[in-house]
């Protein structure tokens, strides 16, 4: 996706109020505790492992630190990773 | 998100994967629309579940990158089907019972009738059967409301009538009739109710027909309720009064009367008693509609004197029983009293005999016990006679034109 192309799109979605995940494609978020997170709108994963995942992004990527990580339910858009997680990070 | 329940539904199977960069199969799985959850790291090998539907498509992308697919477990209903197959018997029970348990239970079994006091129950019962609701009778043949309002035509001594239909048990609820007391309002005498001395005469409304002293019998007038009005003496300036006429009242008072009951008993005195040995035996028959089956006991009964009590269940439906007999061993014992004795059992007989005749709570006011057999005779009577003063005072109505006395 082209910068101008972003541009345009994020800036009709501020003007019609559209929220960001539908038109930019952009990451959706929903952590639940410290022991949940739902992820929407991914791109793959990039590593997976007990302690450290790294999933792709539409621009850049997601980096989850944590213990036990596991990912209970995989989509072609949306995730679910369980497990004590520490630290999330985005990472361009 | 897909739900464990279509899980279920479509069988699913546990997998685990060995090999380098398990990361990028499972994006490869991803961008193919293969779902796959509950993913597990251990060590070097990764642990997943994949529907059976995408399996094969799993697998092909595996064999193409080199991955060792192992398969755990196959889990969800099409593998249970299998368990099912081979115990066919046991998902037949349990469809047989179900079906028994809703063919029994559309039957009546049980007929109970409450609230009735002076209507017989068997009465109601025939009436209910007449109409449907008898134990064994199906529940579509009849109408609830049906079977209500019939009894109600039939039954004319009842008010209400509610028949609760609670599983296999009816529950027929009676409310009778209350009828008004028969007060009389019209006319009447104060009649005897018993033979009897009079003793005492209180008259509060009408004409006493008697006094202290006289003897009367049942039924006799003791009140009039025909009054005939005093003759006056005719004086002078004074005119007699017009109406002579007898009128008629309802007459009211009180007549006590001395009165005699009687009791009587009698004793053997030689006596032959059979008892129970206590000796027993018990035969337990099964009845079919063809055939009586002795299930226990032997055929024959071994005792010479015997008492036997027979007890029979019965199916409503098709006419099988189960009767059990018992049999108790009986002998005969001869019993002696003295005359004293025999005296004693018999007074005790007439005084309860006596007890049963006289209405409870009346006072006695003399007794006399009488023995009626000779000394030589083998059984012992006793008269025991009873005095007491009651109350014989019985209303009796009459025609307003009746002139009687």
């Amino acid at each position: 996706m082209d910068k101008r192309r972003e541009i345009i799109s994020k800036a009709v979605a501020d003007l019609l109020e559209i929220p960001g995940d539908l038109v930019l494609d952009m990451p959706r978020l929903t952590i639940t505790g410290r022991n949940e997170l739902y992820l929407e709108n991914h791109k793959g994963i990039i590593e997976y492992s007990t302690v450290r995942m790294r999933i792709n992004l539409s621009r850049g990527f997601l980096e989850i630190i944590g213990d036990n990580l596991e990912i209970q339910a995989l989509m072609p858009d949306e995730m679910r990773v369980l497990g004590d997680i520490t630290s999330i990070k985005y990472i361009d | 998100m897909a739900n464990k329940f279509s899980d279920q539904v479509g069988g699913f199977i546990s997998l685990r994967l060995r090999g380098n960069a398990q990361e990028k199969i499972i994006n490869m799985a991803l961008a193919r629309g293969i779902y796959i959850w509950d993913i597990k790291r251990r060590d070097d090998c990764i642990y997943l579940k994949v529907r059976t539907s995408g399996y094969e498509a799993f697998k092909t992308i595996a064999d193409e990158n080199d991955f060792q697919l192992e398969i755990l477990k196959r889990d969800g209903l099409p593998f249970y089907k299998k368990i099912m197959k081979r115990r066919m018997g046991l998902l037949g029970g349990a469809v047989i019972f179900i079906l028994a348990l809703y063919l029994m239970s559309s039957f009546v079994w049980f007929v109970q009738v409450s609230g009735n006091d002076k209507v017989d129950r068997n009465k109601i019962l025939m009436t209910a059967a007449r109409y449907g609701i008898y134990a064994g009778a199906g529940k579509w043949n009849f109408s609830r409301i049906e079977v209500e309002e019939a009894m109600l035509r039939d039954l004319s001594e009842i008010a209400y009538i509610q028949c609760d239909v609670r599983g296999v048990k009816v529950n027929i609820k009676v409310v009778e009739k209350i009828r008004p007391d028969l007060n009389i309002t019209g006319p009447c005498h104060i009649v005897a109710a018993r033979d009897g001395v009079i003793e005492e005469v209180l008259v509060l409304d009408g004409q006493a027909n008697v006094k202290a002293g006289d003897v009367v019998a049942k039924g006799d007038i003791l009140i009039s309720g025909i009054v005939f009005p005093p003759v006056l003496q005719e004086t002078e300036g004074v005119v007699p009064l017009p109406s002579a006429e007898p009128y008629h009242v309802r007459a009211r008072g009180k007549v006590k009367a001395r009165t005699w009951y009687e009791g009587y008993g009698e004793c053997n005195r030689k006596s032959e008693e059979k008892v129970f040995t206590g000796k027993k035996f018990t035969k337990l028959y099964l009845e079919t509609p063809w055939k009586k089956f002795l299930l226990k006991g032997k055929s024959d009964i071994p005792y010479e004197i015997y008492e036997d009590k027979e007890k029979v269940w019965r199916t409503p439906v098709w006419n099988w029983g189960l009767r059990v007999w018992k049999i108790n061993e009986q002998t005969i014992k001869a019993t002696e009293y003295s005359e004293g004795e025999a005296v004693e059992i018999a007074r005790e007989k007439a005084q309860e005999n006596l007890r049963q005749n006289i209405q409870p709570g009346l006072k006695i006011s003399e007794s006399h016990i009488d023995i009626l057999s000779s000394p030589s005779d083998s059984i012992v009577r006793i008269k025991v006679s009873a005095e007491t003063i009651e109350d014989i005072c019985l209303a009796q109505p009459f025609e307003e034109g009746e002139i009687s006395n």
